[in-house]
């Protein structure tokens, strides 16, 4: 393997791991802000246990994608500073927006909101919630309007060996931006809707006396999580749609595709320009775990009515079972956009080897080895701590409690 | 408008020094309490609520310099490569120690952990140091591996000046006592790091750059008598001036290097439009957040980590 190799490897494995997170964050914020504004609304205690319960596994899994995200804002500098030079100002500029606007704000405001509780006033310390979860969604546009520039370059022009820009709103309104955010944001709420419904199902097949607790959650979960289900779809069709007149090289197929081929490599040289075959195999796979959703989802839905479903053994088992398939989509979805872009960094501008730090392979394989490990604790010890707050349940909470309360002694 | 993004940068810097400096300095006070749970405790709490809004400083400071500074940036990356995944991989763990610490009840996973903070938050410094050292001399030069233990140091006795500040009884008297022995270490290291600075510069000794780097040992000599009187406010601050001048008298040596690195004027008016506006009410926000922290730990302080 040379730099070039490694350098995609590392960006791969840990933008992965790092989206597993953020896809949690994203589609939780606004469900815990939904259940938090009952609480505050209506006063009822049962809203204020399930913000707090969905809360601690929402600042878990949130520091995680911060521990897991520190890497990435560096790794653009250590590894492509061929991007960073060439498109610093296309594709710099709504990075480094993100940090200010979503990232500083969310992460200031989510210490206050964790640190706040008993501290601010209620409906000061529901606002600061808010404001964590419009932070994260200003997160997922900016960063989608600097990968969308990468899909698709518009509003810029050659100045010299660089890119500048011509059209700001242009680079903001980019489709290719715009349609991935339309279909990320609900992709997210199926993954914290399936996931919260998931919860709830394994706590109804384990049996619980905490039924009020868990109906809602499964309610809310699978209730968004299906509605989401249909947004995903359609903007993810229109997606598609777009790449095929776009980025014909993405889907490898079709005519059109190889002529956009040959003249990629008419004008750049000689190179495979198209994408590997099991890109579209990848984008059916997707589509179909979509429709299965549409199509079973709608039965635990149906017997939600009267409490039904937390009967049904063999349903609320496939709800557990079926956790981790929303996330493994999402992560495949990025996998077929960033693979499918190859061999390009900006499509039919900047090859990626062009982008790729002057560093030997020595140092990029060192990093590699150092951060993989280093991700490899972080995912594997992170969930099993989220599951290990999910299965101590409602019961122990740890949101608000203060120094005074005695630190739960454990057993050796 | 370089000069206006210089000085942003420059501070964006100086604040993470200021405020993730006491963060790191209290994870390494961690290892002198071994064995004290109680204390360790009392420690990871009393940081507890500034955390998450210190560590955004360093992660703004590398937005912005890519957009601003992008060829000085991709420089100064490749050529400290090393450095800066030390200091990444420093990080990391750090920061593993701290979410992970309190999340199961088991005594020895906690220390594990806390042991894993104050190891992380060690390399984080040195990684910072040397990052700072390296970016005016070189890579594992005399004044990097000099700036390296300042920066070490320095944020040790940050750290404890900020203990001294946020708690109380036992701790408090620890933490002082022991800021008070690290105070004429780091007295010396700075005047050392000083007096060192124009050999280390290539570009000879810009005089910008004396501010800072006498500011820093005058600080610190202010925090130390502060902490021999009890005014922990005051030596709290003095530690504070003392870590933000590191990185800004670095930068002041190195400004020309950064100038000649900086974006095209198009691409700095543009970002100047969309981002400068937000920058105080991230100032505001912070503010907020201290102002709710801003009293001692006590038995009704909210804990998480």
């Amino acid at each position: 393997m040379d730099a070039l190799d490694l350098a995609r490897l590392q960006f791969g494995i840990t933008t992965s791991l790092h989206f597993l997170f953020v896809a949690l964050t994203l589609g939780l914020a606004p469900l815990i802000a939904f259940l938090q504004t009952l609480w505050v609304v209506r006063g009822n205690p049962l809203h204020e246990r399930l913000t707090k319960f969905w809360g601690q596994v929402y600042v878990v899994n949130y520091g995680l994608g911060i521990v897991s995200g520190l890497l990435l804002e560096f790794q653009f500098a250590l590894n492509w500073s061929g991007l960073t030079h060439f498109a610093g100002e296309l594709f710099g500029a709504p990075m480094a927006l993100e940090t200010l606007y979503a990232f500083f704000v969310e992460s200031t405001f989510l210490g206050l909101w964790i640190f706040g509780w008993g501290r601010l006033p209620k409906v000061a310390h529901l606002l600061t919630f808010y404001v964590v979860t419009l932070a994260a969604l200003g997160s997922a546009y900016l960063i989608v309007v600097a990968n969308g520039f990468l899909q698709n370059p518009v509003g810029y022009e050659r100045a010299g060996d660089a890119l500048r820009v011509i059209d700001a709103g242009a680079v903001f309104a980019n489709p290719a931006a715009l349609l991935a955010v339309g279909h990320i944001l609900p992709a997210a709420l199926m993954v914290a809707g399936f996931l919260m419904a998931g919860v709830s199902a394994w706590y109804f097949r384990r049996g619980t006396n905490e039924v009020a607790f868990f109906r809602l959650s499964l309610r809310l979960g699978l209730t968004v999580g299906y509605a989401a289900t249909f947004l995903t779809i359609g903007f993810g069709e229109a997606s598609v749609l777009w790449v095929v007149r776009n980025q014909p090289t993405k889907l490898a197929g079709g005519a059109e595709a190889l002529r956009v081929a040959e003249r990629m490599a008419a004008e750049h040289g000689p190179g495979d320009y198209l994408a590997p075959a099991w890109a579209p195999i990848a984008l059916t796979v997707m589509l179909s775990v979509a429709y299965l959703y549409v199509l079973f989802a709608l039965v635990p839905l149906v017997l939600l009515g009267g409490g039904r479903i937390e009967r049904r053994r063999f349903l609320l088992g496939v709800g557990v079972w079926t956790i981790p398939l929303p996330f493994l989509t999402v992560i495949l979805g990025w996998i077929v956009r960033e693979i499918g872009r190859q061999p390009w960094v900006i499509y039919d501008v900047l090859p990626t080897s062009e982008a790729v730090s002057d560093v030997g392979a020595t140092s990029m394989l060192a990093s590699l080895v150092i951060f993989t490990t280093l991700y490899a604790a972080l995912v594997v010890v992170g969930y099993l701590l989220i599951a290990g707050i999910v299965r101590k349940g409602p019961r122990s909470l740890v949101l608000g409690a203060v120094l005074g309360d005695a630190e739960p002694a454990g057993r050796r | 408008m370089e000069l206006v993004w210089l000085t942003v940068v420059g501070l964006l810097l100086a604040g993470w020094y200021a405020l993730d400096g006491f963060a790191l300095g209290a994870g390494m006070f961690l290892v002198v309490l071994c064995g004290d749970v109680r204390s360790r405790r009392q420690v990871v709490a009393a940081v507890g609520p500034f955390f998450l809004a210190n560590e955004v400083w360093l992660i703004a400071f590398a937005g912005v310099l890519a957009v601003t500074f992008p060829d000085a940036e991709a420089g100064l990356f490749t050529a400290l490569y090393p450095v800066i995944v030390l200091m990444v991989a420093g990080w990391i763990v750090r920061d593993l120690g701290m979410w992970f610490r309190a999340r199961r009840p088991e005594p020895g996973w906690r220390q594990g952990w806390e042991t894993a903070q104050a190891g992380g938050s060690v390399l984080f410094a040195v990684g910072a140091g040397l990052f700072v050292g390296g970016a005016v001399q070189s890579v594992l030069s005399p004044y990097a591996v000099l700036s390296a233990l300042t920066t070490v140091a320095v944020f040790g006795l940050h750290g404890a000046a900020f203990l001294a500040l946020r708690t109380t009884g036992e701790l408090r008297e620890r933490a002082r006592r022991t800021g008070r022995r690290l105070a004429p270490a780091v007295l010396a290291l700075l005047v050392v790091l000083a007096a060192a600075a124009p050999l280390a510069s290539a570009t000879g000794l810009a005089p910008l750059a004396l501010v800072p780097a006498f500011a820093a040992p005058l600080a610190v000599a202010a925090a130390w008598w502060a902490l021999r009187r009890g005014h922990d406010g005051v030596a709290f601050a003095g530690t504070a001036v003392a870590s933000a001048c590191l990185p800004l008298a670095a930068g002041a040596l190195m400004a020309g290097r950064l100038l000649d690195g900086a974006a095209g004027e198009s691409t700095i008016d543009r970002f100047t439009t969309m981002a400068l506006p937000i920058l105080p009410f991230l100032l505001a926000a912070q503010a907020v957040l201290w102002w709710v922290h801003r009293h001692r730990l006590s038995d009704r302080s909210v804990t998480f980590f």
